[in-house]
């Protein structure tokens, strides 16, 4: 069991992110609200703000895919990209706890689901942050 | 801006800092550690050289001894002919000494 659990930690330790980061960050443009809805869709169902939230993470998605060979301007967009997943769940998460109503959707599986997407943006962006660092060290 | 997006601009901008601080720290100890590291390896590299030095040196001197030997090996060997020759010559005039008692 602990050798299985070893391998795990392995995998996150010395594997590498860049395919990951790339299939992600396609599936994450693709997936992205602004390419399947106009504005006006969004401003007629009150959304306004959250379209502009899909329109930064848009960018920023698009930033990350067209700089990923250039590892110090990737993580730059990579930690764009988590500061607007830090702020988009503090908003999700202080509507859910003053707004009943809000409360009362599918909240719990999006937490989920938003806390594993975290750590998978968390672990790509230290790893870049750590490559970066050893690449300046070295010189 | 209404109150959860104030309070989601604090969170994520309190948490852009400290992550950069964090960063930066970290960055500071790796810095040091990798200093510590270059001077070690300088301080082995200068031990090391300074027996390359020695090495050099004493081969030198080996060689040197190495000559003046061969060179002390001649000069007995001729020395010992000579010695050989005089010995030669004092047994002949011995006898010759002897014959005209």
């Amino acid at each position: 069991m602990r050798q299985f659990l070893k391998a795990y930690k392995d995998i996150l330790v010395y594997h590498d992110y860049g395919p990951l980061l790339l299939f992600w960050n396609i599936a994450d443009l693709a997936n992205n609200r602004v390419l399947w809805m106009s504005y006006g869709e969004a401003l007629d169902g009150g959304n306004e703000w959250a379209y502009f939230q899909y329109c930064l993470y848009f960018v920023v998605a698009l930033g990350m895919l067209f700089s990923l060979p250039n590892i110090r301007s990737c993580s730059r967009f990579v930690g764009t990209y988590l500061l607007l997943y830090i702020f988009s769940t503090t908003r999700f998460l202080v509507n859910v706890f003053s707004d009943p109503e809000f409360a009362a959707g599918d909240v719990g599986r999006s937490l989920v689901v938003t806390a594993v997407y975290f750590t998978l943006w968390v672990w790509i962006y230290v790893k870049m942050r750590m490559e970066v660092m050893h690449k300046d060290l070295r010189g | 801006m209404d109150k959860p997006t104030t309070t989601a601009a604090i969170v994520a901008a309190v948490t852009g800092v400290f992550s950069a601080g964090a960063f930066k720290f970290y960055e500071f100890m790796l810095k040091q550690k990798r200093e510590k590291q270059v001077e070690e390896k300088a301080e082995q590299t200068l031990y090391r050289d300074d027996l390359i030095k020695r090495v050099d040196r004493l081969e030198q001197e080996r060689d040197e001894h190495l000559e003046q030997i061969i060179e002390m090996m001649s000069e007995l060997a001729a020395l010992k002919v000579e010695v050989k020759f005089l010995k030669q010559e004092n047994e002949m005039l011995k006898l010759r000494i002897e014959a005209l008692r």
